[in-house]
């Protein structure tokens, strides 16, 4: 009688869902009908790594595609992956029919920009809250475009990697848009100076918490070089941009990740910002920090 | 103190520390002010709620539960600690109210603590262990179990 009760408790069988690892959340749904009718929803709800060792993956995302509320494309090397998706193109045309698709990861794939702005053109949901978007070569100022156009005012977690200067151009004139936005992750292209912040008002982006800004480069060897031999290292994020960013939003973020061997630290921290901060995840790599600001930061 | 009447009138009294464990208690009483009117539980009996309660004396000085995050990797379930994992074994029937009473009156730990009991219970188990585990009929025909068993193959070199 009270097993009944739990099963028709959303909370419940969330909760208890959430404790079960891939292969009994599998079981469970092969239980009866009256489990399976509960779980197969909670099973394809949130597509992980596991999913893509299903034999039958790319059907079965057409079958139950009305339950898929999170999309996790990623690494292409991954070798799991790469035998589920045996055709990227079927995916891709699954997602953009998905009805009910919330969050969506492209992350780290490779996927030509332009296919990229198809999808994103086509997407069917309406519901979407979360974009991560990392492709080999940078997003085309369109896919930008439509994804804050048509998302921009429900989005909560915005990642966007290799920004180029048309993406900076397509986010400033959307800043005061992205009124529900908590989580912010830009990584900045190397290759171009870009100021993606230079239309950001104070009044822009009221519920950001988390912000991550960081160049987009992977020479560890440089950076380290850079460390050692205390070397001019460019920047590519601009110092104006993220003063701007950062006096609007500093007093209120939970987490700050802030990664540009160039940039001055020093030059834009100002000491008349509130404290304590309410930042609880710190990550700076930055040419030059001073004392006073890790006080700031730690206090 | 803060009294406390189940379904079947049977009524507690408890340290208001020890109310306030449960959400929808705290709301009340911050909402209605403290009264020395018994607050109504309609959806807990006496057994279950002296259970709740027995749970909720031992960890009243636990600092508040932390609001889950987003994330879709299974969470730990084998973090039981003793005392907790002593206080939960009970027959099913009893786990599965204590379940529903937490979930009732928004007692996050005893939620999870219940959840983390019956997912251990499936822990490793086929279909058919789950079945007799929780006396479940199996009202699947061949053919509906053959095409679930299809569905949940696993590529054999993962």
């Amino acid at each position: 009688m009270a097993l009944n009760s739990i099963l028709t408790n959303t909370k419940i069988t969330r909760t208890l869902f959430s404790y079960l690892s891939f292969s009994d959340r599998l079981s469970v749904t092969a239980t009866s009908k009256s489990w399976r009718s509960v779980f197969v929803p909670l099973l394809w709800a949130e597509l992980t790594e596991d999913h893509y060792s299903l034999v039958q993956f790319e059907r079965l995302v057409s079958k139950y595609g009305q339950h898929i509320e999170s999309f996790y494309v990623l690494d292409p090397d991954n070798e799991t992956q790469s035998r589920a998706i045996r055709n990227i193109d079927a995916i891709i045309n699954s997602i953009s029919k998905l009805p009910n698709l919330k969050r969506l990861d492209i992350d780290n794939v490779e996927m030509p920009a332009q296919k990229l702005e198809k999808l994103i053109s086509e997407l069917k949901t309406e519901k979407l809250v979360a974009l991560t978007v990392d492709i080999e070569e940078p997003t085309t100022r369109k896919t930008v475009e439509t994804a804050l156009d048509r998302y921009g005012s429900q989005l909560v977690l915005l990642s966007i990697d290799k920004i180029t200067d048309d993406i900076a151009a397509a986010l400033n004139d959307r800043w005061n848009k992205l009124v529900a936005l908590e989580t912010l992750r830009l990584a900045f292209f190397l290759n171009e100076s870009q100021n993606a912040f230079a239309k950001l008002s104070a009044a822009d982006l009221p519920n950001l918490r988390m912000l991550s800004v960081r160049e987009d480069t992977n020479d560890e060897q440089l950076r380290s070089l850079v460390r050692e031999l205390r070397m001019t290292y460019p920047t590519f994020i601009s110092p104006e941009g993220l003063s701007i960013i950062l006096e609007a939003h500093l007093p209120h973020l939970h987490e700050l990740h802030l990664v540009g061997p160039g940039v001055d630290l020093a030059s834009i921290w100002q000491s008349s910002w509130p404290q304590p901060l309410a930042l609880r995840d710190v990550m700076l790599s930055v040419a030059h920090v001073s004392a006073e600001i890790l006080t700031s930061v730690l206090a | 103190m803060v009294k406390l009447q189940s379904s079947d009138n049977e009524e507690f009294e408890v340290g208001k520390n020890v109310a306030v464990q449960s959400v929808l208690i705290k709301n009340l009483l911050e909402d209605l002010g403290e009264s020395e009117e018994a607050i109504p539980l309609p959806n807990v009996t006496g057994k279950v709620l002296k259970k709740v309660i027995e749970y909720c004396e031992h960890h009243k000085d636990d600092p508040p539960p932390l609001r889950d995050d987003y994330d879709d990797v299974p969470k730990r379930s084998d973090d039981i600690e003793p005392w907790d994992e002593k206080f939960i074994k009970v027959d099913q029937e009893l786990l599965f109210e204590i379940l529903l009473a937490s979930n009732y009156m928004d007692i996050k730990p005893l939620l999870d603590l219940g959840c983390k009991t019956v997912a251990n219970m499936i822990r490793g188990k086929t279909p058919d262990e789950i079945r007799k585990a929780f006396n479940i009929v199996d009202d699947f025909t061949p053919e509906e179990k053959e095409q679930i068993r299809k569905e949940n193959e696993w590529a054999e070199d993962r």
